[in-house]
């Protein structure tokens, strides 16, 4: 029997680059189910510059999330406001963490990709790299495309000063269907970019949303996303770590696309 | 001019430096490279820019003048066209490196007058702005004061190690390798190995 609406699955596996020099995957993700029906995702990649990143990717989700969630239950319905002070928690807790540590901040440092989603709403909170593409109205899109840097390999992280002019707040109001959260390991297999402006892949995106509305189990899809992430081809688009978090909100709108 | 022994090793150093970025899959993937030459009166792209696969090493000859101050204007104007293309293209790229290496001093502009003040001036504004990195490396017997002046603040040149071209190519590998697979934070960089094994760095 096919899961019922709203559920969150997904999965990190460590870069190729990564694991032949022994460091540890440097993505993290968390999520939660806010009954009755909202969804709260966070996706943190630690900087490859940055030697505890992986703490700090961890770090930061588990605290943007445990944020977001508690104003939530506080009564806070604001999802910008919400999404802001999920940012400036992790942010935070980022610095209490370099504390604790007794290191810079900026070796903890990491981007982040702060979600909050519902049947008819969803709004993203963005730093950095990796993107968000949502499927909504039967039309499958990207909302939170990745910063606009000129280098490839130059990102501003939630540790920079800098961090303000960088957050980007996107929101949509309409029916949502599935949202594919990912990290920049995963931009070349499933993003293209013309003109400068980044699209989502049809052929990735179409198969993997139509798979996320009929799974039966959460851990089975899991293990079949992780097989998607070490295929070949999708290996061969990228040597760093990748996380794809899919979330399924409603499985009852029948389109042409699926 | 640099001798023939020099040039030798400077066109075998070329063919190692393709071998080596060829042994790491991802470099060997995103690596582009172009060669420009300036001898002889004549500033000449001896080889557009390519994939470090379909790159061609060519075989250098040491001749003539140094007009340096001009190659160093096309270098950055090959650059910015390369960007354009990568930029239409979609491409995702790297920031450029433009490495010189020279034994001379330039003829084509003495230090001060109005070509050596706009060369420095556009290799310091493309440092400051993110466009590109700019290294020298002199090999005896280079002017090294020279090379230091026309230098942005933040890097200095480096003097080559007598012979030790293919450790300095082994460096310039190693770099690419690195950088491909960095993230860093805006106005960070890349941490690269001391070019200790092949270079000196001059005091200032």
């Amino acid at each position: 029997m096919t899961l019922s609406p709203p559920y969150v699955f997904g999965t990190k596996i460590t870069g190729r680059g990564h694991r032949i020099k022994g460091v540890p995957c440097q993505d993290a993700y968390a999520s939660e189910l806010v009954i009755p029906s909202q969804l709260v995702i966070a996706i943190a990649d630690g900087l490859g510059s940055a030697p505890r990143s992986d703490l700090g990717a961890h770090c930061a989700v588990e605290s943007a999330v445990n944020a977001v969630t508690s104003l939530m239950a506080e009564g806070l319905t604001d999802s910008n406001l919400l999404l802001r002070e999920g940012i400036v928690n992790a942010r935070k807790a980022l610095f209490e963490k370099a504390a604790l540590e007794i290191c810079p901040v900026r070796e903890l440092a990491c981007t982040m990709l702060l979600i909050i989603a519902s049947i008819d709403r969803i709004a993203v909170a963005h730093i950095g790299d990796g993107a968000v593409v949502i499927k909504g109205s039967g039309i499958v899109r990207i909302l939170s495309e990745p910063h606009n840097s000129e280098y490839v390999n130059v990102v501003v992280p939630l540790t920079s000063d800098d961090w303000e002019e960088a957050l980007r707040i996107y929101s949509s109001i309409e029916p949502i269907e599935c949202i594919a959260a990912f990290t920049d390991g995963l931009q070349n297999a499933a993003l293209l970019k013309v003109n400068n402006t980044y699209k989502p892949f049809e052929a990735f995106f179409n198969p993997l949303f139509s798979y996320a509305m009929k799974i039966e189990d959460i851990d089975a899809a899991e293990n079949d996303i992780k097989d998607l992430l070490i295929s070949e081809k999708v290996q061969g688009s990228s040597d760093d770590d990748m996380t794809l978090v899919i979330s399924v909100l409603n499985t009852n709108i029948v389109t042409e696309n699926v | 001019m640099v001798e023939n022994r020099k040039i030798d090793q400077l066109n075998e150093g070329m063919r190692f430096l393709k071998e080596e970025i060829l042994k790491d899959e991802l470099a060997s993937s995103r690596v582009d490279i172009a060669v420009i030459t300036f001898g002889d009166q004549a500033v000449k792209a001896v080889h557009p820019f390519t994939s470090i696969q379909d790159f061609q090493p060519p075989s250098l000859i040491a001749n003539g003048d140094t007009p340096m101050g001009e190659a160093i204007l096309q270098a950055i104007d090959l650059i910015e066209m390369r960007k354009k293309i990568y930029r239409d293209h979609g491409v995702n790229y790297y920031r450029p490196w433009i490495f010189m290496i020279t034994d001379g001093e330039p003829t084509d502009m003495k230090k001060g007058d109005q070509k050596w003040l706009m060369v420095k001036d556009t290799i310091a504004d493309c440092e400051k702005n993110g466009k590109l990195l700019f290294f020298s490396v002199g090999v005896e017997p280079a002017n090294m004061d020279l090379l230091n002046d026309i230098m942005p603040p933040s890097r200095g040149p480096i003097k080559l190690r007598q012979g030790n071209f293919r450790e300095m190519f082994q460096w310039l590998s190693n770099s690419q390798e690195k950088i491909v697979k960095s993230d860093i934070g805006p106005g960070e960089m890349v941490k690269l190995e001391a070019p200790t094994g092949w270079g000196e760095i001059p005091a200032k």
